[in-house]
């Protein structure tokens, strides 16, 4: 049996140019993205305790002692390797996830299949994952789950939407420059602000019935709001500044803000608690919060040649945003434009477009990395895969 | 780094794909074999050769996704109120023009996990018993009684065939 075994096998194993070449660029992008790791680890090893010590009490002090464009390694001073990944043969956590993209909107179910739900660049899932609000060029429209369309409202350019979590009764969305709300149920469309800024508004993490939200207008300037009295209840947390991209709340007490110059943490009043300039020649991006715990992740880009690191951390307090409880979950030349967070908090997802694969990263307790390969096949893409970002990860 | 990747690569892909029978899964454990040997390379010992190493990556990630996989479909039940699988499914395998379809393939698919590894190390890359056992973590008898059933195994099966 076992002469002429081994011919038998190789020819039984053929080889596919394809997966050589996609392997290739994996592989190519894993070597490149270890020299940032290395140096990350390196600052650490020569830190001695009493220098972190400093470092902790005496944080706001040297905030302003940071050079514009310090690394984010350099400010947080823990770091850990990007861990090693595995294939995933089911989604690592329940729930499903809604990849969005030019090629339409898709749900990717817990073992994998994928269904196709819409032509829709942009989407959200419901606070129970029961239903999907997505836009068109002309209308905010919500389907269920398999694509069958609930109602749509006739709205132009919607952009930016955003369904509450708790009872999930309100969803924000932009129109235009306008910023409006509309029920679940598609009643009660309304103007909340004629005047806001390109960035998804964020809800206020709160008991059930409470509808607050946050969110951006022109120069800087970022608004906390209760959207069922928004007369009386208008809060400035941010009077003015450099333009803001992102907002996530990072528990009910704490707001994350992504600016053009930096990640900002400030509490419900406005009051700033930490800031972190961002990367000289490079921005951040992708901003997301857990929606069960304090975590936060972004993305932080260094220059369009540079690897993209994805960054994991919970910002508790002032002094613990900037030195401990966070970690590197991935480092490589990637476009990730978005992470979602599992309904548990325990994994955040994103896409790798170039390895056609979408990451999955263990955010605590032991590093893990899963993949799954062949996003382009099972999306059945026929455009740039690099537009499809997951955009949710719904219960 | 190219010239280990053009070097190793097909042998790590095959040992990959004679194990989990399935080209999509093949390719992502040869990748992650890779990725992950290219992590640990610092604290790889440069005197000893890369290909062992990375075949014992790539032979026990193979074996972990062969079971994951049948745990999954054992405890996979589909139910009335899921959303997804009331959908149309799109696209979930690979084009079967691809599909190892060899009557050597369906032989091993007949095989443990634990016994193709040995097969494959053992015939298409010619490791020594000894090298298998280190690369698995076994005991050197259990490669040998691996490959005496396997091959029997094998033997039958394809005699069997039409």
């Amino acid at each position: 049996m076992s002469h002429g075994l081994g011919d038998r096998l190789r020819a039984a194993s053929p080889l596919d140019a394809d997966a050589t070449a996609r392997g290739w660029e994996v592989v190519r992008t894993a070597h490149a993205a270890r020299e940032p790791v290395a140096r990350a680890r390196r600052a650490r090893s020569t830190a001695t305790p009493a220098l972190i010590a400093l470092a902790a009490a005496a944080l706001l002090g040297a905030l302003a002692l940071t050079p514009a464009g310090a690394r984010v390694s350099d400010w947080i001073g823990r770091a850990i390797d990007p861990s090693p990944s595995r294939p995933a043969a089911v989604l690592p956590a329940p729930g499903r996830l809604l990849v969005s993209g030019l090629n339409g909107t898709w749900v990717v179910g817990h073992d994998l299949k994928t269904a196709n739900v819409s032509k829709s660049t942009e989407s959200s899932w419901s606070a129970r994952g029961n239903y999907i609000v997505m836009n068109r060029s002309d209308a905010i429209l919500v389907s269920d789950a398999s694509g069958t369309l609930r109602w749509e409202l006739d709205r132009p350019q919607v952009n930016n939407i955003s369904w509450s979590a708790g009872d999930g009764y309100r969803i924000a969305y932009r129109s235009g420059w306008q910023l409006r709300v509309v029920a679940g149920d598609g009643s009660g469309d309304r103007l909340l602000d004629d005047n806001s800024e390109w960035a998804r508004p964020a809800w206020r993490p709160g008991p059930l019935g409470d509808h607050e939200l946050a969110y951006a207008r022109p120069h800087g300037r970022v608004i906390l709001r209760d959207v069922d009295a928004p007369l009386f209840s208008e809060r400035v947390l941010i009077r003015s500044g450099p333009k803001v991209e992102a907002l996530a709340w990072s528990g009910r007490d704490r707001l994350l803000v992504q600016r053009a110059g930096a990640l900002l943490l400030i509490d419900a009043h406005g009051h700033v608690l930490a800031r972190q300039p961002k990367p000289a020649h490079g921005r951040f991006a992708a901003l997301t919060a857990s929606p069960v715990s304090h975590t936060a992740a972004f993305v932080e880009r260094e220059g369009n040649d540079r690897p993209r690191i994805v960054w994991t951390v919970e910002p508790k307090a002032h002094y613990r945003l900037l030195r401990s409880d966070a970690r590197i979950g991935f480092a490589g030349k990637a476009s990730i434009r978005s992470l979602a967070f599992s309904p548990d908090g325990r994994w955040l997802a994103f896409a790798w477009p170039e390895a056609d694969q979408l990451l999955f990263q263990h955010v605590r307790g032991r590093p893990r990395l899963l993949t799954v390969g062949h996003v382009k096949r099972r999306l059945g893409h026929v455009g740039d895969p690099i537009d499809s970002q997951v955009v949710g990860w719904g219960p | 780094m190219e010239r280990l990747f053009q070097r190793h690569w097909p042998a790590a892909y095959r040992v990959a794909l004679l194990i989990v029978r399935d080209h999509a899964a093949a390719e992502d454990v040869a990748q992650e074999a890779f990725v992950a040997a290219v992590r640990r390379l610092e604290r790889f010992d440069r005197r000893r050769p890369f290909a062992p190493w990375l075949m014992k990556i790539a032979a026990n990630r193979a074996i972990d996704w062969t079971r994951s996989r049948s745990a999954r479909r054992e405890a996979a039940a589909p139910t009335a109120g899921d959303d997804v699988s009331a959908l149309a499914v799109v696209t979930a395998s690979p084009p079967a023009e691809r599909e190892p379809s060899d009557e050597l393939l369906r032989a091993l698919g007949a095989l443990a996990p634990e016994q193709r590894a040995v097969i494959v190390l053992r015939h298409l890359l010619d490791y020594a018993p000894g090298e298998i056992a280190r690369a698995l973590e076994i005991p050197r008898g259990t490669v040998n009684s691996r490959l005496r059933r396997g091959l029997d195994a094998l033997e039958r099966a394809l005699g069997a065939q039409p």
